[in-house]
């Protein structure tokens, strides 16, 4: 969890606020690219917040289903993996 | 469109299952044969199979770390995937499976087959262990936007409490992509 340093406040106001899949149509959201989406998740396996990555609602929706899909067939962990 | 019949009204879907790792590859053509064969019992349409390789399971399925992933995409009608599943289930390799759909309302004269499109050879032979993630997008994209900034704001001196924040924030978007790395 101590993945956000103690935020110094400048940081915290100025985060990319353009989502990165509206920012580049070309940007596919597919639950088959693990790798992908990978970026979407923290190390615990958990869905990252909205907030955090960026995304816009309708991209969150997506990213979101495409997490649960990878999941349901063994492409990514449901919680974080005992490595 | 004027005319909606239902034959011309197919489906879309993918289907994903996973073979045991031990599965020889004769076995897998078998069962590559019998689900092609059901496809086009129901007068499906297949239009793409690949087999993905043996890959790393993100948790253990059935006591396995890994898998044969075998990717199928067809055209069907509504009892495809019943049936499609149900052979699946059917066969004792098949450790886990998945279905899509894509897409409703297909006309399945639109959607051309091409052969080298469907193998089952595998492509990525023996994946060990998940390739190194390849660099985040987002890693590149601060840097980039950040390069032009110090570019211009190093004569001006002004400038240079926006540049500061350009980095910072450059930072923070790095983070978790190293974090990423680092498991």
């Amino acid at each position: 969890m101590s993945e956000r340093p103690k935020a110094d406040g400048r940081r915290r106001g100025r985060r990319r606020r353009v989502c990165r899949f509206c920012a580049d149509k070309n940007l596919k959201i597919d639950y088959k690219d693990a790798q992908g989406i990978r970026y979407f998740i923290s190390e615990r396996g958990k869905i990252v917040p909205r907030r955090i990555s960026g995304n816009c609602a309708k991209h969150q929706r997506q990213i979101c289903v495409a997490i649960k899909r990878a999941r349901n067939i063994a492409l990514m962990p449901f919680t974080a993996s005992n490595r | 469109m004027a005319n909606p019949l239902p034959k011309h009204r197919a489906r879309e879907y993918e289907t994903i299952f996973i073979l045991d790792p031990e599965c020889p590859s004769d076995v897998t053509d078998q069962i590559a044969a019998r689900l092609r064969d059901v496809i086009a019992r129901l007068e499906g349409k297949l239009l793409r199979a690949e087999n993905w390789g043996r890959r790393r399971l993100a948790y253990p399925v059935r006591k396995h770390n890994k898998g044969i992933y075998i990717y199928l995409k067809y055209l069907g009608y509504s009892d495809m995937v019943a049936e499609l599943e149900r052979n699946l289930r059917m066969i004792e390799r098949v450790i886990k499976h998945m279905t899509v759909k894509l897409e409703e309302d297909v006309n399945p004269e639109t959607k051309a087959v091409r052969d080298e499109d469907i193998s089952f050879v595998p492509q990525f032979e023996e994946e060990i262990d998940e390739p190194a993630p390849p660099a985040p997008v987002e890693a590149a994209e601060p840097a980039e936007s950040d390069a032009p900034a110090c570019a211009s704001s190093g004569s001006v001196e002004l400038a240079e409490g926006e540049e500061n924040e350009d980095a910072d924030t450059s930072d923070a978007g790095d983070e978790p992509g190293s974090d990423e790395e680092e498991k």
